[in-house]
């Protein structure tokens, strides 16, 4: 009998069992001590569980509904981004095809250094995409082999200049949207990828192959909309032993994303699609002068790696929320370029939010960064680290 | 604007008409009276996030999918219904499918949980429980299958019902009775030594 009430204490004291059920486990517990205290450990157990924090750093609601506004902004601005790509590819397509033709009758001589530049980077960084780069979108490569013949033979033929103008209009015409990432959880459009070469993130989306992108579309509206009212059984697929389906790659998808746009949203107006254009056009920031040697950092990442750089935070606030912003960044770029210097400058900005606001909580913030740095196996800037360290320590 | 009043925070959904014409703006495209609800919701949807990541970055990442999403899906929302553990299961459903991801098991890294730092007091069992049953429970909370960890947290925390949480997971009520009791075992199991030196029900439910 013991061992049979004792499985059901749990039920008991979650008051989901009742009337006769519930009255013999109560006589039950009344008789028997061992029960009694079984009992009592499991609701200790819930209480402490209670107890330990669910705490968010300092100040992060303050920031958190502006967050979610510029991103739901954003996202209203997507409706009509389908339409823009269709346009902007499609423009694309046919300038690249239709240059070379009207090319010809001019006989433009050999292609200066210049545009060989421009015209050479999207064949190196549509492939860069080796496997250990991108951990998650094996589909990338394969999705980009079909047409990327196509749009490189088109791109390598003699009109660079066309081309590249061709490609900055594409990169103008896209730039409006990618403060918007969220077109990732539909995959990047495929011919897309070959005019404008791969941001970071990409390594995190599917890439499915344009028949796929629809029914992803669809996948996801059905995610939006299956978590209404009663929530039938058969439709919250998501959440039993389906480690091969769709809902977890969309999750990285959508974390991606997050990421992304906590980026973005905090900058003015104009910042993001200045961003944007950094990203969309490669070949600029790879002419001009940028550390385009790199390799494994993409122009997005470099990009964004030097807008963070350019922030200096005023007030603790902002230090703590440039924190974030320098570890979600660390972490889409693992174990590429600047992944460490990233690492390294969020418990920079931690100790100044704590230089700030002299804080406890942000001392204890930044005294676990630098640790958990500390610990890492790799961390080339440890001396940097430990004397960051100190000097919290130091702190009055 | 008054959205960190946190009296509001935990308020029960229906029992507030005012939340439910909140809703209903929001529905029809006011993007403040939606700010207005993520202000109302969002510790309780970060807590649900955070409980079954436990990790901020994520959490935070988590928290955030979830608004965007309720906001695409208000639409099929029935405003008489409350608010609270439909926003929940949306953040609870995306934390666990981020748990799953291959990358975030990539990424699992012991220093996780260091993040947050320790609440400063107030709590009464915060200041029963030592330093070491805490870092014990977090450790065990750790170990737990992220699925244990969500009915739980569900359960715990949130104070759902078997039946709401099976919903909510999209599971029978006997998978979360298993899962809640299997979670609820194991982290008897660690804190048992604290349990049975120090009794642990300073805070607890006593009349």
């Amino acid at each position: 009998m013991s061992a049979h009430v004792r499985e059901r204490l749990g039920e008991y004291l979650d008051g989901e069992i009742s009337g006769e059920e519930r009255a013999a486990v109560s006589q039950h517990l009344r008789e028997c001590s061992e029960c009694r205290r079984f009992l009592e450990e499991l609701g200790a157990v819930d209480d402490a569980a209670r107890s330990l924090p669910a705490e968010a750093p300092e100040g992060y609601f303050d920031t958190f509904a502006p967050r979610v506004r510029a991103r739901l902004r954003a996202g209203s601005r997507r409706a009509f981004r389908p339409p823009l790509w269709s346009l902007a590819v499609a423009a694309a397509l046919l300038l690249a095809v239709i240059t070379p033709l009207t090319l010809k009758e001019h006989t433009a001589p050999a292609p200066t250094s210049f545009d060989e530049r421009a015209a050479a980077p999207p064949a190196p960084r549509d492939r860069p995409s080796s496997p250990d780069a991108q951990p998650v979108g094996q589909a990338v490569p394969r999705a980009t082999e079909p047409s990327g013949g196509a749009a490189a033979g088109a791109f390598a033929g003699p009109p660079a200049v066309n081309v590249t103008e061709a490609r900055s209009e594409v990169a103008l015409q896209e730039a409006k949207d990618v403060a918007e990432p969220r077109r990732k959880k539909q995959g990047p459009p495929p011919a897309s990828r070959n005019v404008a070469p791969a941001p970071p993130e990409q390594k995190t989306a599917p890439a499915p192959a344009a028949p796929a992108l629809t029914a992803k579309a669809q996948d996801l509206e059905a995610d939006a909309t299956r978590y209404t009212g009663a929530a039938p059984a058969s439709t919250l697929s998501s959440c039993e032993g389906c480690q091969a389906s769709p809902p977890p790659q969309a999750a990285v998808a959508d974390r991606a994303d997050a990421r992304a746009s906590a980026v973005s949203a905090p900058s003015a107006e104009g910042g993001p699609s200045a961003l944007a254009k950094a990203r969309r056009a490669p070949g600029v920031v790879a002419l001009s002068g940028g550390p385009a040697g790199s390799d494994r950092l993409s122009a997005a990442g470099e990009a964004r790696y030097r807008m963070l750089r350019t922030r200096t935070p005023a007030t603790a606030a902002e230090a703590r929320e440039l924190r974030l912003e320098w570890r979600a960044f660390a972490e889409s770029i693992l174990g590429q370029a600047h992944a460490d210097d990233a690492r390294v400058a969020a418990i920079e900005v931690a100790v100044q939010a704590f230089r700030f606001s002299a804080s406890d909580e942000d001392r204890a913030t930044a005294a676990a960064d630098a640790r958990a740095y500390l610990d890492r196996s790799d961390a080339p800037q440890a001396e940097r680290v430990k004397a960051l360290l100190e000097t919290l320590s130091a702190a009055p | 604007m008054e959205r960190r009043s946190t009296s509001t925070e935990f308020a029960p959904a229906a029992a507030d008409p005012a939340e439910g014409d909140l809703l209903a703006r929001a529905r029809s495209g006011d993007l403040i009276a939606f700010e207005e609800i993520v202000g109302r919701y969002q510790r309780r949807v970060y807590g649900v996030a955070y409980r079954i990541v436990r990790r901020h970055d994520i959490a935070d990442d988590v928290a955030q999918e979830t608004f965007i999403r309720a906001h695409r899906a208000l639409g099929t929302f029935d405003v008489a219904r409350p608010f609270g553990p439909w926003i929940c299961r949306i953040a609870a459903n995306l934390a666990i499918n981020h748990v799953r991801s291959p990358q975030f098991r990539e990424e699992e890294l012991p220093e996780g949980h260091a993040e947050t730092p320790a609440p400063s007091g107030g709590n009464p069992l915060a200041r029963v429980l030592d330093r070491e049953a805490r870092a014990v429970l977090d450790a065990a909370m750790e170990r737990l299958p992220a699925e244990q960890r969500a009915v739980f947290a569900l359960r715990v925390v949130e104070e759902l019902s078997y039946r709401e949480i099976a919903e909510t997971l999209d599971i029978s009520i006997g998978t979360v009775m298993s899962r809640l009791s299997r979670a609820r075992e194991k982290l008897r199991e660690a804190l048992l030594p604290y349990l049975r030196v120090t009794t642990l029900r300073a805070g607890g439910g006593e009349p």
